[in-house]
């Protein structure tokens, strides 16, 4: 079939636009003020000589307007030369199913316009083809498939369906798609059954698809249209892994940003990450020499907020939405420290408090623990008031009331270091004992010349205590005193060793409260362990476990439409902002969108620690084509009547005449502004 | 305030009736006239002429005689009032204008000269150019009459056609001696008509003063936007665009008032352009000869 289409014929009905010029003519005419002038005599004389001339002037000049108004109409509907490729058959009336490709690679922007758009209006210009009898029906498509009509109905019913739905978030899966359609096309009334797959030819869509077999009872013309006609290079952030650590400037983040390149051509962009507000956190550089993936890791250093978000950005492409991919930290509020000191020196550097609390808080660098020292044992509640983590060090024996309140501090889920010394002796370590992990055995000390002090051994790296904690070479430390318990209490974890078997550091819980017991000395007194560059890392480390805030990035991560856990009566926002309440079952799953979901309770208190990412699959920014001749053998071998239709390319009959009409349209603007100065 | 201040159109515009503004502008031009224009009856010694047969004996200058011992008459100027008419175009193109239309321009002129010409006790006719038989007013002196003649110039409504030859000719006829013609009009008339009737004027020994009355927006076109232009006359109309039309428009109105300046002087009548924007004091001294 030949001839001319529209891709919108609807929109030909502003053809009727044209008349306007000739409309506001006759109107101005009609309308033009009356001016009295007695002179009109020589008006009337020289009206005779120009009369024709302008007469003229203004008959080219009223056809000027006309065709621009039509060319532009005309232009709005997209007319073809030819009609698309076998979609009016000239057999019975047709029922068509139109299959629309909604996955998220749909938003890539060809010419201004989302290739979605582009599917929309060819669309608009196979419904516009229909004939009477003939039905249409309209299933969209991305990793799910969804019927929009009510099984066949009228093409326009199909085309106000398809303006209702956008791209979604996830990338596209053609199999159970297409069986799905096979399901809805056996319901068609018709015996011409045709089925318009509208799609950007993205491969992974039909990466491990087998083609579903036509049914040999009905001919099913099943024809892919690629609305894309080229290839799409993109490139996407695919992935954000957060790392805390220390580094010069104290405490950091290491941001590891997975950026890969889905196009064959090497490439580069600019990477940079962004605070939720827009400020710059770091900035960075990725260079692709060929498609596939670059880690980038910038370090950036730790906001001092509870509660952090940003987003890592590469350079804008065609598909922008890709190009950023949110995180978030959550650091709770900071730790407040009580370090007691039971053996002050005279200088403060002589104190084995003032090793620690430079480890806590290490001059200007920045810290998010808050450590106090005193000097005296006999603590009272006022002393623990707000406390986190008590630290006592070298401490001889303790009041009763001191250890009765201690105990009952941890019990309620304060954190109790406990280090020794040479005060701890006897009747100190028999007081402390309801705090201890083991019964005293001995007081082992190395100090003898020949005699090799101990070292410390490997530690368990999946204890929460050792994770994102990089303690280099541990035998560097070396402990010349040390004590040495009989045996660990059966509820007490070892966590380090000395070389000989000694555990130099074992936790124990009470209540809810946990207890770190070192065996040494955290001064150079009894060990050089100060010295060693992981004293600080460590010393913080222990004191978070201690307190229960260790950091690690929040913002638990889920693939779109997956159900997350949250609390009944939680209020979740998501990225547009719509809130809804987690009903009982506490289960969220309005999770279609990606983007950052924030959580809060009924009374809008936020609850950062529980907010949540939807990130893409990385599946759903490659867009690296599928052959279309291999589509096209496939789509035989499945015994399908139909073929692969590139937009304005090979397999597509339709001529685009865009092009020459812009041309002509800029011809008749150029002579109408000439025509309409002259005129002035 | 000035003089030129209180002559200005727009500001005589607003001074309310005919007689009012008629005595502005008269103050106006004799602010700045040094004598009468008119020559009015007098018993000036002109000049002597050697006496010769049929010379009456009583103007034979006898002191003369006695100095030179020859005879010689004394002549005097004839011992005359001057009649002066005025004819008014009451044509419906002389309702045109702004702020002042022709017609209230041209009478302001008229009573003007009717004012000076009471002044100089001499006789002043009106004739009122309209379609039909023009309505007439001889020549008479006195400021009753004037102010009659005022009051017919108020009166005067402009509407239809005016045959303006014919009261020219009107006034030909009613005139007794030479005398003084004024005619004020826009001239768009029966150009061969009013000429013939001029030409009569002249031919008994009448002086005439054409006063073209037109207004700016009739010289310049000044008009932007497109209109349906209307002769109010004729009711014809003709929809325009100024902008196309303007200079082929102003040339025809050129070649117009060329046409009856070279008619007036081929007859040796005066020719006067008047145009409403001007102080019609100025325009009066020009028309007397005194600017």
């Amino acid at each position: 079939m030949s001839g001319f289409s529209f891709l919108n014929p609807l929109l030909l009905a502003g053809l009727a636009l044209a008349a306007l010029p000739v409309l506001i003519h006759l109107f101005d005419r009609r309308r033009l003020p009356r001016q009295p002038l007695p002179t009109l005599r020589f008006l009337l004389q020289v009206n005779e000589q120009v009369k024709r001339r302008v007469r003229l002037r203004d008959a080219l000049l009223l056809l000027a307007r006309v065709l621009v108004v039509s060319l532009l109409v005309l232009l709005v509907a997209h007319p073809l030369l030819r009609a698309p490729g076998g979609v009016a058959a000239d057999t019975g009336p047709r029922s068509v199913l139109f299959v629309l490709d909604a996955s998220f690679g749909m938003r890539y922007r060809l010419d201004g316009e989302t290739l979605f758009e582009l599917a929309r209006q060819r669309l608009a210009g196979e419904v516009g083809q229909m004939r009477p009898g003939e039905e249409a029906a309209l299933l969209v498509c991305d990793d799910q498939w969804r019927l929009l009509t009510d099984g066949f109905e009228s093409g326009d019913v199909a085309l106000r369906r398809a303006a209702e739905v956008a791209p979604s978030d996830t990338p596209p899966r053609w199999q159970p798609c297409l069986e799905g359609a096979l399901s809805v096309i056996g319901k068609a009334r018709n015996p011409v059954r045709q089925i318009r797959l509208l799609t950007n030819l993205a491969a992974v869509g039909w990466k491990d698809a087998a083609l579903p077999t036509a049914p040999e009872s009905t001919q099913v013309d099943l024809s892919v249209v690629d609305v894309a006609g080229r290839e799409l290079p993109n490139h996407a952030v695919t992935g954000v892994n957060l790392r805390h650590g220390y580094g010069p400037v104290g405490e950091q983040w290491t941001v590891t940003v997975t950026a890969e390149n889905f196009s064959t051509e090497a490439g580069s962009s600019a990477l940079r990450l962004r605070t939720e507000d827009g400020a710059g956190l770091g900035e960075g550089f990725v260079d692709w020499k060929g498609p596939g993936a670059a880690e980038k890791a910038l370090d950036i250093a730790a906001p001092k907020t509870e509660y952090a978000a940003g987003r890592a950005l590469l350079d804008a492409d065609p598909l922008p939405d890709d190009d950023e991919r949110p995180f978030q930290f959550y650091f709770g509020r900071p730790l407040r420290v009580l370090v007691v000191d039971g053996a002050p020196g005279t200088l403060a550097r002589d104190s084995e408090s003032y090793f620690l609390e430079t480890a806590l808080r290490p001059g200007p660098i920045q810290s998010s623990v808050d450590p106090r020292v005193l000097t005296r044992s006999n603590l009272t509640p006022e002393d623990l008031k707000d406390v986190d983590v008590l630290a006592l060090l070298n401490v001889a024996a303790l009041p009763a009331e001191t250890l009765a309140l201690i105990e009952r501090f941890v019990n309620a889920g304060g954190g109790l270091l406990l280090t020794m010394g040479d005060h701890v002796r006897g009747e100190a370590y028999e007081r402390l004992a309801p705090l201890m992990p083991g019964r005293f055995r001995t007081l082992r000390d190395l100090r003898a010349p020949g005699i090799e002090p101990a070292t410390l051994k490997s530690f368990p790296p999946r204890h929460p205590l050792f994770q994102n904690l990089s303690l280099g070479n541990l035998s560097s430390a070396a402990f010349s005193v040390y004590v040495q318990l009989q045996q660990a209490a059966a509820d007490a974890t070892v966590l380090l060793e000395l070389s000989d078997g000694s555990p130099v550091l074992v936790e124990r819980r009470l209540g809810a409260g946990r207890i770190l017991w070192f065996a040494s000395t955290l001064d150079a007194e009894w060990n050089n362990l100060p010295y060693r560059p992981f004293y600080l890392p460590l010393m913080q480390q222990i004191v978070r476990y201690l307190g229960g805030t260790l950091r690690a990035p929040v913002g638990r991560s889920f693939l779109p439409r997956t159900p997350v856990e949250i609390s009944a009566g939680l209020v979740v926002e998501g990225p547009d902002g719509a809130r809804s309440t987690v009903e009982a079952g506490g289960v969220f799953a309005r999770t279609d969108r990606a983007g950052r979901y924030r959580v809060r309770t009924r009374d809008d208190q936020r609850r950062p620690d529980l907010d949540f990412l939807i990130v893409r699959d990385a599946a759903a920014s490659d867009l690296t084509r599928v052959d279309p001749q291999v589509l096209r053998e496939e789509l035989d071998e499945a015994g399908y009547g139909g073929t692969v239709i590139q937009a304005g390319g090979e397999g597509d009959d339709a001529v685009d005449p865009v092009l020459p009409l812009l041309a002509l349209l800029g011809l008749v603007m150029l002579g109408e502004a000439r025509l309409a100065r002259r005129r002035a | 305030m000035t003089t030129a201040r209180i002559l200005d159109p727009d500001v005589l515009a607003g001074l309310g009736g005919l007689s009012v503004r008629v005595q502005t502008v008269v103050e106006g031009v004799q602010a700045g006239l040094h004598r009468s224009p008119f020559r009015g009856s007098s018993s000036e010694f002109a000049e002597h002429k050697e006496y010769s047969s049929g010379d009456e004996l009583r103007t034979i200058d006898w002191k003369l005689y006695g100095r030179t011992d020859r005879y010689f008459v004394k002549q005097f100027h004839e011992e005359t009032n001057l009649a002066a008419w005025m004819i008014v175009d009451l044509s419906a193109s002389m309702n045109f204008g702004g702020p002042l239309t022709k017609y209230d321009y041209a009478a302001v002129l008229a009573g003007s000269l009717t004012y000076l010409l009471a002044g100089q006790v001499d006789a002043a006719g009106l004739s009122l150019a309209r379609a039909d038989k023009p309505a007439l007013f001889p020549a008479r002196t006195g400021p009753v009459h004037m102010a009659h003649l005022i009051d017919a110039l108020q009166e005067g409504v402009p509407q239809g056609e005016a045959d303006l030859a014919r009261a020219t000719d009107m006034v030909g006829e009613k005139m007794r001696r030479r005398g003084l013609v004024y005619l004020l009009s826009d001239l768009l008339v029966d150009r061969e008509a009013l000429l013939a009737a001029i030409n009569r004027l002249r031919s008994r020994k009448a002086e005439v003063v054409v006063l073209h009355v037109l207004t700016p927006e009739e010289l310049t076109f000044p008009y932007r936007e497109a209109a349906r232009f209307a002769d109010p006359e004729t009711d014809a109309e003709l929809p325009a665009d100024p902008e196309t039309v303007r200079e082929a428009y102003t040339r025809a109105l050129r070649e117009f008032i060329d046409g009856w300046r070279d008619a007036c002087l081929e007859r040796g009548v005066r020719y006067h352009l008047v145009d409403t924007s001007r102080p019609p004091e100025r325009v009066l001294r020009e028309a007397l000869g005194r600017a």
